[in-house]
């Protein structure tokens, strides 16, 4: 090989990729992997790109200060084009990533998908998922609009009731005691630059975790398992469904406007903002367990909650799978999925239903 | 001797280590050195007290007596590098006689403003139906500590009131 | 394989559905009043058009002030958006119609100004976001000192890049000309934030310089296109003050014929059985800088005062409102 020019081995050579392509080329998995049968983590990922692209490009009409922000926002969804379809696309996607990650959690406790030497793959998928949250906290402060503005008075008020470093955590997350424009600030650059840095880590060690220990085996399907490529066959597959769902929340998108309520008034009483949908369980714990049982509510049941799932995969090691033959450990997980089922409603008759007589 | 034929035989082992300890020492220092005031810049902020003030709300006897009075202010504060005003309103009661109570309008739930029902005589939290009596013990609801009642005094007839943050 | 294929799609079709339900719920959580703008093929003609039928009406509180103070009044709105156009229908109970507007009356001996005002309604958008008006309304535009006198209050924005659309139906001197006085607020200067819109319009004072009688009368050579009302442009210097009669009655604030972005806002209005009924109507985008521009995707806070026969500080003031458009 000589120093000069373009070497024999042609393109791949020159960029001193050829290793890396041929080793991807060769790459193969279960043809299962993203299926009818399993294809919640495919569309997870598909919707993480997805908010990820429009995240960006909603950033560069965007400006982090009280009032302006919403103006910029006001002025991006409004005045732009495809500016009400990017911003929609993204609010609808991370709406749906919770519901699909809901399902991949759900069809993991099913299958026990979590059983060794699969411990690792549930454990980063957990962060990701106890992850997600942290985003739309800090998302939904920076349009700085009335229902943004309030919910984080609630969200602070709840994480400042945590005993002890309670008050410490929100003057940290907030830059200090009120939500104004060094809380913005914050709130924004965590947002844009570190969660998603976070994230790209949490969910390279996830994949790291799936290609190492393998997706589990089907129970249900008695058809023989093959291979297929890694690329192009999978890798297609998947962008049909980026595709797919790109088309879906575009179409959802323009057919149910995402609206963009009035600007923050710090100063307005009269505002009562809702919790939404997924996290009606959460404000429904905190509204049960008052004055010095608060911190059941807040911290301890969720904690125990998410520990809980951390360590399920050193509880229930296997090797028994098929659901029916593990009947006592899905009964407890169907109930505590009924109790937070059930105190979801309760939230929703609350806020959302007709006001008490 | 014994020490010779380990070094001689686990040489390249106890070349890593050193150069592993060096890393660590190297990694940390770094940390150290650049993490302290990148810590603290990101700390202080957080640290800014509130800060109180006197704020005036006018001749005490512009309150009814036995009325709870909607009372509200509005003043400049700093926040990081911005001068914002602050809005807001306290209840105060006049009565018996010539006592004051100045009470915070913050629930002590989830931080909502309470609203004064005075054909109820109770103050009511519109966010979960908290609810406390006149004199700001919770009733009922999710709050379990009475509204804050905030440092007054009344100078030349003019009711002062301590506020913070 | 069929089946399971079919189970598959009914698990993304729930998941649609879910998203659409969770999706909707939030519209519930307005407290604001909303106002929607139905969108219909065939634009209103009138009062009575069967159109307007398909707006849903909004049924708007209104609190007295000054005056007023203590007492409460309400306005039923509707409002459609057809092609370029937006329409607004206003109707409300007022015991008296009153246009006089300090209208000069002779009594045989001499002139006098007769006392009574005139019935106005406005509404206030904003062009460029005032601070705080979605959630306040217009209390946030009503600037002074707290020590001062409420007469001394100025009407205005906080400050130059806060700008608001007001519009402004005046029944003896905007209506005469079938418009609504279509002005914008800023920043307050020597006087209020208020301005009028680029052109012309309003209307002149008719009074002799001694401000005894009035200066002008009907134009004999004119027809008169508002009966009861002298127009500036209908009228002619008097030169023969012994023309009159006990009895008769002149305008003292005559309209001018508005033009430029001042006509942007059309009136049609009837006083009949104790109440008024109104339509406004406007092009959706002026394109003038002193309007605001609707964009049918998108929500408006907008605030409305009612006057009764009253002048500026005595008005029945609404809340802050949201408009909509229906899709």
């Amino acid at each position: 090989m000589t120093g000069s020019g373009k070497p024999s081995g042609g393109i791949l050579e020159w960029l001193a990729i050829r290793n890396a392509v041929e080793k991807l080329g060769a790459q193969r998995v279960w043809s299962d992997a993203l299926s009818w049968t399993r294809f919640t983590g495919s569309l997870a990922l598909a919707l993480l790109v997805l908010l990820c692209l429009t995240g960006v490009f909603m950033a560069f009409n965007y400006t982090p200060v009280p009032g302006t922000a919403y103006d910029s926002v006001d002025f991006a969804q409004f005045s732009l084009p495809f500016g009400g379809l990017i911003r929609g696309v993204h609010h609808y996607a991370w709406n749906l990533l919770l519901m699909v990650m809901g399902l991949h959690l759900a069809r993991a406790l099913v299958v026990a998908g979590y059983q060794p030497p699969r411990e690792l793959t549930w454990i980063s998928g957990l962060l990701i998922m106890l992850f997600i949250p942290v985003f739309i906290i800090t998302g939904d402060l920076l349009p700085w609009d009335q229902k943004g503005f309030w919910s984080t008075q609630v969200r602070t008020s709840i994480m400042g009731s945590v005993p002890v470093a309670g008050d410490w955590m929100v003057r940290l997350l907030q830059g200090g005691p009120r939500t104004g424009i060094v809380a913005l600030t914050r709130f924004y650059v965590l947002h844009l630059l570190v969660l998603p840095g976070t994230l790209l880590l949490l969910v390279g060690l996830h994949f790291h975790f799936v290609a190492h220990r393998g997706v589990s085996e089907p129970l249900f399907s008695t058809r023989e398992r093959r291979q297929v490529s890694l690329f192009p066959t999978m890798v297609n597959r998947w962008l049909l469904l980026l595709l797919i769902i790109t088309v879906a929340l575009g179409a959802v998108a323009y057919l149910w406007p995402v609206p963009l309520g009035d600007p923050a008034d710090p100063t307005d009483s009269n505002y009562i903002p809702k919790p939404e949908w997924w996290v009606l369980f959460l404000n429904q714990l905190v509204a049960i367990f008052r004055g010095p049982l608060m911190v059941l509510g807040t911290a301890v049941i969720p904690g125990a909650l998410a520990a809980g799932l951390m360590v399920l995969p050193f509880i229930d090691r296997g090797p028994e799978r098929h659901p029916l033959r593990r009947k006592a450990m899905l009964t407890v997980i169907a109930a505590i999925g009924l109790v937070l089922l059930v105190l979801s409603i309760m939230g929703y008759l609350e806020h959302y239903g007709p006001p008490p007589a | 001797m014994d020490e010779n034929r380990e070094a001689a035989t686990g040489g390249q082992r106890y070349t890593d280590r050193r150069g592993f300890l060096k890393t660590v020492v190297l990694a940390g220092t770094t940390l150290a050195t650049a993490g302290i005031p990148l810590a603290a810049y990101f700390v202080s902020p957080a640290l800014e007290k509130g800060g109180g003030r006197w704020v005036d709300f006018g001749a005490v006897a512009d309150l009814n007596d036995g009325e709870t009075a909607m009372l509200s202010f509005e003043y400049m504060v700093k926040d990081g590098w911005q001068v914002l005003p602050q809005r807001g309103f306290v209840w105060a009661r006049r009565g018996p006689g010539e006592a004051v109570k100045v009470m915070s309008s913050t629930c002590t739930h989830l931080a909502c403003n309470v609203i004064w029902k005075p054909e109820r005589q109770v103050f009511e939290c519109p966010c979960h139906t908290g609810i406390y009596d006149a004199e700001g013990r919770p009733i009922s609801g999710p709050p379990a500590r009475p509204l804050a009642v905030l440092e007054h005094k009344i100078e030349d007839g003019k009711l002062q009131v301590y506020l913070t943050a | 394989m069929n089946r399971q294929v079919m189970g598959n799609w009914m698990l993304v079709l729930a998941l649609a559905v879910a998203l659409g339900l969770v999706m909707q719920a939030p519209a519930l959580a307005a407290a604001k009043q909303e106002l929607v703008s139905a969108k219909v093929k065939q634009a209103p003609a009138g009062l009575d058009d069967a159109v307007w039928k398909d707006a849903k009406a909004l049924e708007v509180p209104f609190e007295g002030k000054e005056k007023f103070a203590g007492m409460k009044a309400a306005v039923t709105v509707r409002s459609v958006y057809s092609g370029d156009n937006i329409y607004f229908l206003f109707h409300w109970k007022d015991a008296n119609k009153s246009v006089t507007k300090g209208a000069w009356k002779y009594d045989g001996q001499q002139w006098a100004q007769q006392k009574g005002n005139e019935d106005r309604i406005s509404l206030l958008f904003e062009i460029d976001r005032i601070n705080n008006f979605a959630s306040k309304g217009c209390t946030v535009t009503c600037h002074g000192a707290a020590d001062a006198p409420k007469k001394e209050w100025k009407f205005a924005t906080a400050s130059a890049a806060e700008k608001g659309d007001l519009w402004h139906w005046k029944a003896a001197r905007s209506d005469p000309y079938h418009y609504a006085e279509d002005g914008w607020l800023t920043v307050a200067g020597e006087k209020t934030g208020r301005k009028v819109d680029e052109g012309k319009g309003g209307d002149a004072k008719n009074m002799t310089d001694d401000k005894s009688k009035p200066k002008f009368m009907r134009d004999p050579a004119k027809t008169a296109s508002a009966p009861g009302f002298l127009l500036a442009e209908e009228a002619v210097e008097i030169t023969d003050y012994a023309v009159f009669k006990a009895g008769d009655v002149i305008t003292y604030q005559m309209p001018k014929k508005p033009s430029g972005s001042q006509a942007d806002i059309q009136a049609m209005s009837r006083y009949a059985d104790g109440a008024w009924t109104l339509m406004l109507t406007r092009k959706l985008n002026t394109g003038n800088a002193d309007d605001v521009a609707f964009n049918a995707q998108k929500k408006y806070s907008f605030a409305m005062a009612l006057f009764d026969d009253s002048g500026d500080e005595n008005s029945y003031d609404s809340e802050a409102m949201t408009l909509a458009f229906g899709r």
